[in-house]
């Protein structure tokens, strides 16, 4: 009876000194970017279970507070937390990581890379079709037709004429339309080979570019951060926004 | 290197595709405009005295009207006969002879009459000598 007595008497003294002497301050924090990772004096906090603004409860005294998100460097700051007091901290991180920096330079590279290689597609494709249109043109061959129509026209014209001014009229019309004739084929084999030779050339050029971009094709660059808050200490005894439900803390 | 294969490959089909119009040697005929061909050739006549005085004359030819397009065939209403420069009525076109009555010499002519009151080149003259 003596023995309990005295445990009763050392667990109440313990809860009451426990209740006087170890007070909590809040700490406000507004930290950006905001999905960034907190750790205060060693425990990761997981603000996004801390309704807004971030405010947490915390033993009275000093933290070390440290900030983090990809791409960037850890941000430190020591606060003291009073007790029964509100400490607000504000925190931007806006020192991008040499890794970070990086990452960056290669992916503008690539998307560098990339445009370059849309707008050489594009044009070779501009130049396919330009180039397509006139082909087809030259193969329908309209102005060869047209000399041709208008040659057989004349021919007929002269065949079935009877009288002399008819003849010779006539005979006038048909030397003009043989001589327009002879003189479109020339220049109608010139477009010919023109045709032949851009359209196998431009899509040639384009099976070419083709294959060299699919040899070269540029690899988006990943960042692989590793988060550091994370590996320095696991967080086994995270803080939690308001943990205590009495509004107190006890750390051993 | 490859390039270079595939461009001569290309300029080499070109040149070749190039020939592909030629000048057509399809020369329209018109014998009527052909110099070493006669419309018209006086193969006689005969002339025959009447009993009223008159001559009766025949005068008998060949044409090229068989040998005419059908377009010209068509177009083509018949023959006109010259007489001393006069004209006469005109006669069939495929038609190989004509009459006339006459007492003394006469020369024709003859020609291809069109639908369009047109007419062909001259035949050489022919004169009926009585």
């Amino acid at each position: 009876m003596h023995a309990s007595f005295k445990l009763l008497l050392l667990l109440f003294t313990l809860f009451f000194n426990s209740t006087i002497y170890s007070q909590n301050g809040e700490l406000c924090l507004t930290i950006v970017p905001a999905n960034s990772f907190v750790k205060i004096s060693g425990n990761l906090v997981d603000l996004s279970k801390v309704g807004m603004p971030h405010c947490i409860s915390l033993p009275v005294g000093k933290h070390k507070v440290e900030v983090w998100s990809e791409g960037f460097e850890i941000h430190e700051k020591e606060i003291e937390v009073k007790a029964n007091d509100k400490t607000n901290l504000n925190m931007g991180l806006n020192q991008l990581s040499p890794a970070y920096e990086i990452y960056q330079d290669e992916l503008t590279k690539y998307h560098k890379t990339r445009l370059k290689r849309n707008l050489e597609m594009g044009f070779l494709s501009v130049v396919d079709i330009g180039i397509t249109i006139y082909a087809v043109n030259v193969y329908r061959g309209k102005k060869i037709k047209d000399s041709e129509t208008a040659l057989e026209l004349a021919e007929k014209g002269y065949e079935s004429a009877i009288s002399v001014e008819e003849l010779a009229e006539r005979r006038f019309i048909y030397q003009e339309a043989r001589t327009k004739y002879n003189d479109e084929i020339p220049k109608h084999n010139r477009r010919l080979a023109v045709a032949t030779t851009s359209i196998l050339a431009a899509y040639g050029l384009t099976y070419w570019a083709i294959q060299k971009q699919k040899k070269n094709k540029p690899k988006k660059p990943v960042f692989n951060s590793v988060n550091p808050l994370v590996n320095i200490s696991a967080p086994t005894g995270a803080l939690q926004g308001n943990t205590c439900q009495f509004g107190i803390s006890i750390n051993f | 290197m490859w390039k270079y294969r595939y461009l001569s490959l290309v300029v080499t089909f070109a040149f070749f595709l190039s020939s592909c119009y030629q000048e057509s040697d399809d020369t329209p005929v018109n014998i009527l405009d052909d110099p070493s061909i006669s419309i018209f050739t006086f193969e006689g006549h005969t002339a025959t005295l009447a009993p009223d005085g008159i001559y009766d004359v025949e005068v008998t030819f060949s044409s090229v009207y068989n040998q005419l397009s059908d377009e010209q065939k068509a177009r083509i209403e018949g023959i006109r006969v010259y007489r001393n420069g006069g004209v006469q009525q005109p006669i069939p076109p495929e038609a190989t002879s004509f009459t006339d009555r006459t007492v003394f010499t006469l020369c024709y002519e003859l020609a291809f009459l069109t639908d369009g009151n047109e007419i062909s080149e001259l035949s050489e003259e022919y004169c009926v000598n009585l």
